[in-house]
C-alpha cells in the first residue's frame, strides 16, 4: 500500500488479488446480496485509491482496509435511511437455562449454517460486526480496539455479549436443541 | 442468573479461551475459573458451542470474475482522470515560477517589462533581419503543433476536443502531422463529438489532397458512426469534387446506411445539382 500511496497504482492490482475474497466475505454477511458485496469491495478499493495518503508507514493494510469497509457500510446504511442499532445495555434473557449450550451437533451441517446465518442476522450491527471481526476476518482483539478506537478489554466484553446473543437468538429459533 | 459481563472476570477469560486452539494458557485459565464458579460453566460451555458452531461458516464465498473486470476499469478510470492536463502543467508551472511577496511580485513583473521592450526593441529595430521574426514565428508554429499533437493524443476525451479546438484556433492544422492526427481522429476516435469537431476542423483544409483522400476513406468505412457519415458525405459535398461526389453516391448505394443519413446526403445531392 505504501507503494500505492507514493504513486504506483497498479500496484493496487496485487492488494486486490489478496485481500478481495475477504472483503468480499465480509460485506456478503453484512448484506446478504452477492451484487451489492462485490459493488462495495469495489467502493473499498476506489476509497483505497482516494484516501491513499492516509495510510500510514506503521499501519497494518488489514486494519485500514476494514476500517474503509466500515465506513462504506456505514455510509449505506445513512443513505438507505437507516439508523444503526446500538448495543442494548441489558442483555436479553438472563436466565440459567436459557443460557445452557445449544445442541449443534443434532443437527446436519447446512441446517446449522441456515440457523446461525440467520441469528447471525438479527443480531444488532455492533454486534455483528465483532463476531466478523473477530471470527471471519481474524483480527487480534488488539487491533479490533485499535479499529473500534476502544481499549483491549472492552472489546473482549463485548465479544463476550455478541456470542451470547448469538446463541440465545439461534435457541429461540430453535428450542428444541436446548440441551 | 447470569453473570455480570461488565465486572465479572468471565468475559475477559472466555474471549481469550475463544479465539486460542483447545488446551492453551487461555483454556487452561477459564477451565481453572470455572473450578472455582461453577455456577458460570453452563454460560461458557454454551458461548464455546455458538462460537465452535460457525466453523461452518468460515468457508471464504467467491465472488464473480467480472470483479476484477470492473476493479480494472475502475483503475484505468482514476489513472485517466488524475493524469494532469498539458494547460494545467503549464498553469501549475507558471504558478511555482510566480513569487508569493509583493515585493518579489513587482519586481518581477518590473523585470518582465524590461526584457519585452529588449526584446521589442531587438526584433523591430531597422538594422535586425526578418530572419529573427521568421524564426520567432516557426518556433511558436512548432510549439503550437507539439500542443495540438499531445492534446490529440490524451485519453481523455475532453482533452481530444481541447486538441481539436485548438489546432483549428491556431490554425495549426496547416502542418502535415497535425492533419495526419486530425484525420486519425476522424477514423478511430472512439467518442463520436471528438470526430465530429475533427471533421469540422478539416472541412477549411480540402483543397488538401491527403484530408480529400481521408475523408473519402473514412465516409467508406464498413462500420462507420451514421452521424459521422452525415457529417463526412456533407464535408465533401461542399468541396464540389467529383470523386467526393462519386464516393457519396457510392455510399448511397449500401443497403446497410441508415434511411436518415441517406435522406439528408440525398437532399444535399440534390441541391447542389440543381
Amino acid at each position: 500500500m505504501k507503494k500505492v500511496r507514493d504513486g504506483d497504482v497498479d500496484a493496487l492490482g496485487t492488494l486486490f488479488e489478496r485481500h478481495h475474497r475477504r472483503l468480499f466475505g465480509f460485506f456478503l454477511r453484512w448484506a446478504g446480496d452477492r451484487q451489492v458485496a462485490e459493488d462495495l469491495v469495489q467502493e473499498v478499493f476506489f476509497r483505497m485509491l482516494k484516501y491513499r495518503h492516509t495510510y500510514r508507514d506503521d499501519g497494518d493494510f488489514k486494519v485500514w482496509s476494514l476500517s474503509l469497509a466500515r465506513n462504506v457500510t456505514n455510509d449505506r446504511w445513512r443513505r438507505a435511511g437507516r439508523v444503526a442499532e446500538h448495543e442494548t445495555v441489558v442483555d436479553e434473557t438472563p436466565d440459567v437455562a436459557a443460557s445452557a449450550p445449544l445442541a449443534f451437533d443434532r443437527m446436519a451441517t447446512e441446517e446449522r449454517n441456515t440457523l446461525l446465518r440467520r441469528a447471525l442476522a438479527e443480531l444488532p450491527d455492533d454486534k455483528r460486526e465483532l463476531i466478523e471481526l473477530a471470527r471471519f476476518q481474524n483480527l487480534p482483539y488488539t487491533q479490533i480496539a485499535e479499529l473500534l478506537d476502544t481499549t483491549v478489554g472492552a472489546v473482549k466484553v463485548r465479544v463476550h455479549r455478541a456470542v451470547k446473543q448469538l446463541g440465545d437468538t439461534a435457541r429461540r429459533m430453535a428450542p428444541e436443541l436446548a440441551t | 442468573m447470569s453473570h455480570d459481563s461488565n465486572t465479572d472476570p468471565l468475559s475477559l477469560l472466555l474471549a481469550d479461551a475463544i479465539v486460542e486452539p483447545d488446551h492453551g494458557p487461555a483454556h487452561r485459565a477459564l477451565e481453572s475459573y470455572l473450578d472455582e464458579h461453577p455456577e458460570a460453566r453452563l454460560e461458557a460451555e454454551a458461548a464455546m458451542a455458538t462460537w465452535s458452531a460457525l466453523d461452518g461458516l468460515d468457508d471464504e464465498p467467491v465472488p464473480s470474475e467480472d470483479l476484477r473486470r470492473r476493479f480494472d476499469l475502475m483503475v484505468d478510470g482514476w489513472q485517466a482522470h488524475r493524469r494532469p492536463s498539458l494547460w494545467s502543467q503549464l498553469v501549475a508551472t507558471l504558478e511555482r515560477w510566480w513569487p508569493r511577496q509583493p515585493g518579489w511580485q513587482m519586481a518581477t513583473a518590473g523585470a518582465m517589462l524590461v526584457l519585452g521592450l529588449v526584446v521589442g526593441s531587438t526584433v523591430l529595430a531597422p538594422r535586425a533581419p526578418a530572419t529573427d521574426l521568421v524564426r520567432l514565428e516557426g518556433e511558436v508554429a512548432q510549439l503550437t503543433r507539439l500542443v495540438s499533437l499531445s492534446l490529440l493524443d490524451q485519453s481523455s476525451a475532453s482533452d481530444r476536443l481541447a486538441g481539436v479546438s485548438y489546432s483549428r484556433e491556431r490554425d495549426a492544422a496547416r502542418d502535415e502531422a497535425v492533419l495526419a492526427a486530425l484525420l486519425d481522429t476522424v477514423e478511430n476516435d472512439p467518442n463520436v463529438n471528438v470526430r465530429l469537431a475533427a471533421i469540422d476542423t478539416l472541412a477549411a483544409h480540402l483543397d488538401y489532397r491527403p484530408v480529400m483522400d481521408g475523408l473519402r476513406q473514412a465516409l467508406e468505412q464498413p462500420d462507420q458512426v451514421p452521424l459521422v457519415q452525415a457529417a463526412v458525405g456533407d464535408v465533401l459535398l461542399t468541396s464540389g469534387d467529383g470523386t467526393a461526389a462519386e464516393a457519396v453516391e457510392r455510399l448511397l448505394d449500401r443497403d446497410d446506411l441508415e434511411p436518415i443519413v441517406r435522406d439528408l446526403l440525398t437532399r444535399r445531392l440534390a441541391r447542389l445539382s440543381s
